[in-house]
């Protein structure tokens, strides 16, 4: 394989270049607290610089095959275990062209059937991600009656006489795989598949650390966005568009541009999970000339509200209050630190926790982070150029505390957006979705090395499932 | 001639070229990561005085001072890129990260 000019310049193997400054493992050298050893698990593999077919965003064939030998088979989030807190609370979870019913029939059990009547078909739940409690679910066509535990309870009393071959007993509604971790509730059509547990791997033991079981959803906006799913999340796979998409993050960038990000993927890119950690504030290595950290510190305040939303003000009335040494990312660590870190166990958050967005993957479309926020990316129906994109803040709760309802899904119209930062991905990818069916070069597309290391080991996973090695 | 704070430097621009290429030809750093394309903003600066000694805004100018706006003071009023705009007259401006290279 032909070596980059770069490569053959510095006697790097594919793969091993790194952008200019600090790295996150060089931050984490200098944390004052104990470091974690989730962080230090920071595994990369090159994975080959082929091409990547840009069928798996545009072909109504592709996205067939994904249906058929994806979504028929893998373990996917249905809802998280406190939308459902009572027994009889429900909900329901589609996918493509199928659609289930979450119940909770006891305390601690929750079942998962086909949303699907057993006499003409129709859908028994309509209530789309809209959590309900009713003691029954009752066909709308006919009326006929199933308990929540999924046993047939009543065939309408005038219409019983036409069923006389219905084994009542054996006319419950078919269940469907379901299996829960860390109050994530998963689901899988696939009755031969692997438990969860073996399917998540280690990435349980990452989240130890920053566990969900007792996180607060405090909010749920979800959006139809005009781009594939895979487009839509990838957005959040690699860091460098931050140049140019979002100029405004990071202090006017002079507090970095994403470059300094690093990519983890594990078991030479076979785990079914994924990590991305981006460089806190601080110096933007690519200026021409070494800026300041109290250079950065004066930016930081010049710009006033609008990039210290953690209230850093208050700490330090002005960059001249600030004592010798301090670098911004220190700064905002403490101030973090001071407003109650995000759920951490086992020890202080060091400042890489406290400052940079650390943003895992599930295979195929969850994205849990350290921190609050939350994604989750659905197709719409069998469209490969549109899809159903979820942003949830999943906040940890004070020791003790009681954790409120969850929040509700809310749906933006196609005039409402998620914030500004969201909004300039969710234009962008749309514009990519674009982009991808007005030409067509040879070659398919051209990824980096290290930093769409994360979207090359998504689709590398994906093809082994589509093409059925796994 | 233009004016930096906080670090008070100063330099005359010749006509013609940008307050930013003024600047580094005066031997002083001024913050860029694109080079003056006008694509990373990060050459942006506040006008403090004469702000009719700079040259118009044109649309290029417009559009990547819009995409920042919700991080600069004062919803953007009074800032520029340095990278595009050019000065006709005495300016005063403040922009963080100036100073002898
Ligand atoms: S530069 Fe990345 S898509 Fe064009
Ligand atoms: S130097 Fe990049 S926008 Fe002016
Ligand atoms: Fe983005």
């Amino acid at each position: 394989m032909a070596k980059t000019k770069q490569e053959m310049d510095s006697k790097l193997a594919p793969g091993e270049a790194r952008s200019r400054g600090k790295q996150i493992q060089d931050l984490l050298d200098e944390e004052t607290v104990e470091v974690p050893w989730q962080l230090r698990d920071a595994e990369y593999t090159y994975l080959g610089s082929e091409p990547l077919d840009r069928d798996h965003y545009i072909s109504q064939e592709w996205c067939d095959k994904e249906t058929e030998n994806l979504w028929s088979r893998v373990w996917q989030l249905a809802c998280f275990e406190q939308d459902i807190p009572e027994v009889g609370d429900h909900i329901v979870y589609d996918i493509v062209d199928w659609s289930f019913i979450l119940v909770r029939t006891e305390p601690d059990t929750i079942k998962a059937f086909y949303n699907s009547c057993l006499h003409r078909g129709r859908r028994l739940c309509t209530n789309e991600l809209e959590p309900a409690n009713k003691p029954e679910f009752r066909c709308p066509f006919h009326g006929i009656t199933w308990n929540v535990d999924g046993s047939l309870k009543a065939i309408p009393p005038s219409i019983e006489f036409d069923f006389p071959h219905v084994d009542k007993e054996e006319f419950g509604l078919p269940e469907v795989k379901c299996e829960r971790w860390d109050g994530f509730v998963f689901i899988n059509i696939d009755d031969d598949a692997e438990p969860l547990m073996d399917f998540l791997g280690d990435i349980t033991k990452h989240f130890e650390r920053w566990p969900f079981a007792n996180r607060w959803k405090a909010t749920h906006s979800a959006k139809i966005v005009d781009s594939n799913w895979k487009l839509a999340q990838e957005a959040f796979m690699e860091a460098f568009h931050v140049l140019a998409t979002h100029p405004q993050m990071s202090i006017g960038l002079l507090g970095g541009d994403g470059s300094n990000t690093e990519y983890n993927i594990y078991d030479n890119g076979d785990a079914n999970w994924s990590r991305m950690t981006m460089a806190p504030p601080m110096p933007n290595p690519n200026l021409p000339y070494e800026l300041t950290e109290q250079e950065l510190i004066e930016e930081m305040f010049f710009r006033g509200e609008s990039v210290s939303e953690m209230g850093v003000q208050k700490m330090a009335g002005s960059a001249e209050d600030l004592p010798e040494g301090m670098t911004t990312r220190k700064l905002l660590a403490d101030a973090a630190r001071k407003n109650g870190p995000n759920g951490f166990v086992g020890g202080e958050p060091t400042d890489v926790e406290l400052t940079s967005a650390i943003q895992y993957h599930i295979f195929p479309n969850i994205s849990p982070w350290p921190g609050p926020i939350f994604y989750r990316h659905r197709p719409y129906g069998r469209d490969p150029d549109k899809c159903i994109m979820e942003i949830m803040m999943m906040v940890s709760l004070p020791e003790g505390a009681e954790r409120p309802p969850a929040a509700k899904i809310n749906w933006l119209g196609p005039d409402e957006h998620f914030g500004n930062i969201f909004n300039q991905d969710v234009e962008n990818v749309a514009q990519v979705q674009r982009g991808l069916k007005a030409a067509k070069p040879p070659g398919g597309l051209t990824l980096g090395n290290y930093q769409d290391i994360k979207v090359r080991w998504h689709h590398r996973l994906l093809e082994k499932w589509v093409n059925r090695e796994i | 001639m233009i004016q930096v704070e906080p670090t008070g430097v100063s330099f005359e621009t010749k006509e013609d070229e940008t307050i930013m290429a003024a600047a580094i030809r005066n031997g002083y750093t001024w913050p860029t990561i694109c080079g003056g394309q006008g694509t990373c903003k990060t050459c942006v600066f506040l006008t403090l005085e004469g702000k009719g000694n700079l040259t118009e805004i044109e649309p290029w100018e417009a559009q990547a001072l819009e995409s920042i706006v919700d991080t600069l003071p004062n919803r953007g009023q009074g800032w520029r890129l340095a990278c595009q705009a050019k000065a006709i007259g005495d300016v005063r401006v403040k922009k963080i990260g100036v100073r002898q290279a």
